[in-house]
């Protein structure tokens, strides 16, 4: 069900929401934990975002753009749009069952 | 406080490989400068440095786990495993049985009663000692793993003495009956005899995979930390004693004592030293095709 991202052990939750993130537009790690908090409620620490960060960087599914100063923004790539497609159709699959099941209860 | 903690913050970043640290060390440390640092953040940092030293990407780095010929370093932690072993008899002999000497009762019921502390730190002692032993075993099952690994099938038959060797270690937990001077020499010599095997097999030159490596390097991490917990906590328990029980002083009982503190110290030293020999990946020898981490 989880597809690809689950390949990323315990940073496939992180990277689903970094991906979810980039979906609006590149953006450096600080804005990308403020923008995951506002919409999901998590709270990402730095040492687990730049965990996922460079699993995703090294599979292509996210990129740097040139840094800013010390600030580095990143943006999904084609391929980490098909993937997180995948993943929330996935998703989307498994809370249609859930409330299908839930609506017969 | 605020300041404090981004400064442990920015300085736990340098736990993490070199090449990690060039690709994202400046702009983690931007993030760390605006975030608010809180104790999560100082644990997933911890945490990241681990899985970024973990992580086969930075495998190609000189680290802990790309070490080519750690043979040496093996042989550093089971000699202070088995030192260790050694020296906890005559520290549990005093600990639990204690002497009678100058007309002082030293049994350790006794002193606990007269001074509660001792019983905490002594506890501590017993405690950590047991978890050392687990750790210990750990080691050794990693080790041993290696030549099942290689499909060296005789190598299976390991397991029956890991099997022997686990009972003897753990059967001083368990209700046997016999005394207290018999578990406890079973518990050393165990532990003696798995230390000495461990050096053996290091000598041996069993091959490792880096996977296999970073186990046993895990595994001896864990019992390092246990051995350098039992050498805090006996040197508490040591200097509480000096305080409190100056009758004490020079007497035999507690001279065994101190010599039994120095050795479990110094088998801590050597534990972590190797360990640190390995973290900083200041080994060198054959190429790893031929010898992955052997």
């Amino acid at each position: 069900m989880r597809g690809e991202l689950a390949d990323l052990g315990r940073f496939s939750d992180p990277s689903l929401l970094i991906l979810s993130s980039l979906a609006s537009g590149a953006k450096h790690g600080y804005a990308m934990m403020e923008d995951i908090r506002a919409f999901s409620g998590t709270q990402l620490e730095p040492g687990t975002l730049y965990g996922a960060l460079a699993r995703l960087e090294r599979r292509g599914w996210v990129e740097p753009l040139p840094a800013e100063e010390r600030r580095r923004p990143y943006r999904l790539t084609a391929a980490g749009v098909t993937v997180l497609r995948e993943q929330l159709a996935s998703m989307q699959r498994v809370v249609a069952t859930g409330q299908e099941r839930l609506a017969t209860l | 406080m605020r300041t404090s903690s981004k400064l442990l913050a920015l300085w736990l970043l340098r736990l993490y490989p070199r090449r990690w640290r060039e690709r994202y060390e400046a702009e983690m440390s931007w993030l760390l400068e605006e975030h608010e640092v809180r104790l999560t953040t100082l644990v997933d940092l911890l945490a990241g440095s681990l899985d970024a030293r973990l992580d086969p990407a930075y495998v190609a780095e000189r680290s802990a786990f790309t070490m080519r010929s750690p043979r040496f370093t093996n042989v550093m932690l089971f000699s202070a495993f088995a030192l260790f072993s050694a020296a906890l008899l005559p520290l549990l002999a005093v600990l639990l049985d204690g002497y009678e000497e100058a007309g002082i009762p030293t049994h350790y019921n006794d002193v606990v009663s007269a001074y509660p502390l001792l019983g905490i730190a002594s506890s501590a002692v017993l405690m950590v000692s047991l978890v050392a032993g687990i750790g210990l075993l750990v080691t050794f099952v990693a080790l041993a793993m290696t030549g099942i690994m290689e499909r060296r099938r005789w190598a299976v038959l390991l397991l029956v003495p890991m099997l022997a060797v686990a009972l003897v270690i753990f059967a001083p937990v368990l209700p046997l009956g016999s005394s207290v001077y018999v578990r406890q020499l079973m518990l050393a010599l165990s532990g003696i005899v798995l230390g000495m095997v461990g050096v053996g097999a290091a000598l041996a030159r069993p091959t490792l995979r880096p996977a296999q490596w970073r186990a046993l390097l895990t595994a001896a991490a864990a019992t390092t930390l246990a051995i350098v917990l039992v050498a805090i906590s006996a040197l508490a328990w040591l200097i509480t004693l000096w305080l409190h029980a100056s009758q004490l002083r020079f007497t035999s009982g507690l001279n065994l004592a101190t010599g039994a503190v120095a050795i479990v110290a110094l088998a801590a030293i050597i534990a972590s030293a190797a360990l640190g020999r390995g973290l900083s990946g200041r080994v060198t020898g054959p190429t790893s095709a031929a010898n992955a981490g052997a």
